[in-house]
């Protein structure tokens, strides 16, 4: 065995080459196959992550709180600082507190006079984070809740207060949430108070740009951003943040989620509004449907008779 | 050597193919959410090069393509597309690699920094061949910059903490083959 003549080894080599090129073609295919049936691709990705994360979770759990721990430890040395700040802000919020006590007095009041009726079907489910991307390219994290708890995909995730990003991908036990930062995503928005629609495209900052405003002389920085619900995806009226001018001119939104703190996520439960696409069957009363009569050839009945 | 000793080998693999796992694993914690401007480096793909350079047995081609294609599922990239190139870009070092040996570090490293820029290339290439998303252009060149500038740490770590040196020209195996 030790010893191989020149012919084996020659031999050998060819084998290998060819085996090197059936590797690189059988890669190839893969990469291919992916960009043909990228939605089967994509559900192959999230069944594999779906087995191998949940799977994880008693190795990555350690190490997270770990860091979690040891940046809480840095915090303590600025507690002073921290405590002074804090009381300044909470000064601050009952102010808003109060404010915000009595708009929604009012508001609640308007609406009855209005006879108003709210969506009520807009409940949430909430979900852990279990991963992040691991990639610089890709904003987007994984939760611990999936098909078999009802979700579904498209649906927006939030965090306590501002839009986080929208369920993209699917497996029994697992999703996938894409941020708003990401660049794949792309999410109508309104602007308050000008009304103005514009769509919220991620660019891999903290600071999404806004794009397609229809007169950006009305927008200002300051203004707050929700969601519209254009297209049906979404559900309207989340509050996504603030627009901010940034300094190369181009407006952008300050989200009000904290990506900093992100631990749970809530994904809103949303079914659209079923589309009314028929205008005669909204109106009149429904008609009958005119049966579709066959019409034999005659020459198909000339070959029965014969 | 290596290659008499099928175990040590088959030992070696299943300590590089464990790395490669456990980075993965690192890269997936989710410590920081906030879209981070300074990439983390491809540490992969760096120790494969510099691996590949030195003991060349230890990173079969197989074993590079299944370890990328894992990375590639995991870390939500382009299937097969990481797989595909780091292939062949590290099948290219393995072919040269007598004559990486043989020059200085800072040319090996040098050309290690070609060899990176044009595998980001390519892969940017092959993205809008097919008409997929392009990465954004940033994020890869800092990336690249990253991965470039930790090249020197990780063959440091390799060779001298890990004793996976360079063999010195002329040294030949058991069956007296090349190394």
């Amino acid at each position: 065995m030790a010893h191989r003549n020149d012919q084996s080894v020659n031999f050998g080599r060819t084998l290998g080459r060819i085996g090197f090129g059936l590797f690189l073609v059988l890669l190839l295919a893969v990469f291919l196959v992916w960009r043909i049936d990228n939605s089967r691709a994509e559900r192959f990705r999230s069944a594999v992550i779906d087995k191998v994360v949940p799977n994880m979770d008693w190795a990555m759990t350690p190490i997270t709180k770990a860091t979690q721990m040891a940046e809480d430890f840095q915090s303590y040395e600025r507690i002073y600082q921290q405590n002074q700040e804090l009381r300044r802000q909470l000064q601050q919020m009952k102010a808003w507190r109060e404010a915000a006590l009595q708009l929604e007095q009012e508001n609640a009041r308007l609406l009855d006079l209005n006879n108003v009726k709210l969506n009520p079907r807009r409940t949430y489910l909430s979900g852990e984070l279990i991963t992040d991307s691991g990639s610089p390219f890709r904003q987007s994290s994984i939760i611990n809740i999936g098909r078999r708890d009802g979700v579904k995909e498209g649906w927006a995730a939030m965090d306590g207060l501002g839009l986080v990003g929208h369920i993209a991908g699917l497996g029994e036990n697992t999703a996938r949430v894409i941020f708003v930062t990401d660049t794949a995503s792309n999410i109508p928005v309104i602007i308050k108070p000008s009304d103005q629609k514009a769509i919220l495209t991620g660019d891999n900052t903290l600071l999404p740009q806004l794009q397609f405003i229809e007169s950006i002389n009305q927008v200002k920085p300051g203004d707050r951003v929700f969601t519209s619900g254009d297209g049906g995806v979404f559900p309207s009226g989340l509050l996504v943040g603030q627009v901010a001018l940034g300094a190369d001119g181009i407006l952008r939104t300050k989200l009000s989620a904290d990506y900093r703190r992100l631990k749970f996520l809530r994904i809103i439960r949303h079914t659209p509004a079923t589309p009314i696409a028929e205008p005669d069957r909204l109106i009149g009363p429904v008609l009958p449907v005119p049966k579709p009569t066959e019409v034999i050839p005659p020459e198909e009945t000339a070959d029965g008779r014969g | 050597m290596d290659e008499v000793n099928p175990y040590k080998s088959l030992r070696n693999r299943a300590i590089y193919f464990g790395v490669c796992m456990a980075l993965i694993f690192l890269r997936l914690i989710p410590l920081d959410l906030e879209p981070n401007k300074i990439g983390m480096p491809d540490f992969m793909l760096c120790i494969t090069t510099a691996i590949v350079i030195r003991k060349a047995t230890i990173a079969p081609y197989v074993l590079v393509g299944v370890v990328f294609l894992i990375a590639d599922i995991m870390l939500s990239r382009p299937l097969g597309l990481g797989a595909l190139i780091a292939v062949i870009g590290i099948e290219i070092v393995r072919n040269n690699r007598f004559s990486f040996r043989e020059m200085f570090f800072l040319s090996e490293w040098f050309l290690m920094a070609i060899l990176f820029a044009f595998m980001a290339f390519a892969q940017q290439v092959a993205l809008s061949l097919v008409l997929a998303d392009r990465l954004p252009v940033h994020s890869v060149l800092i990336q690249l910059a990253t991965t470039i500038a930790c090249y020197p740490i990780v063959v440091f770590v390799i060779s001298q903490m890990l004793r996976i040196s360079k063999p010195a020209p002329g040294e030949f195996n058991a069956f007296g083959h090349k190394l």
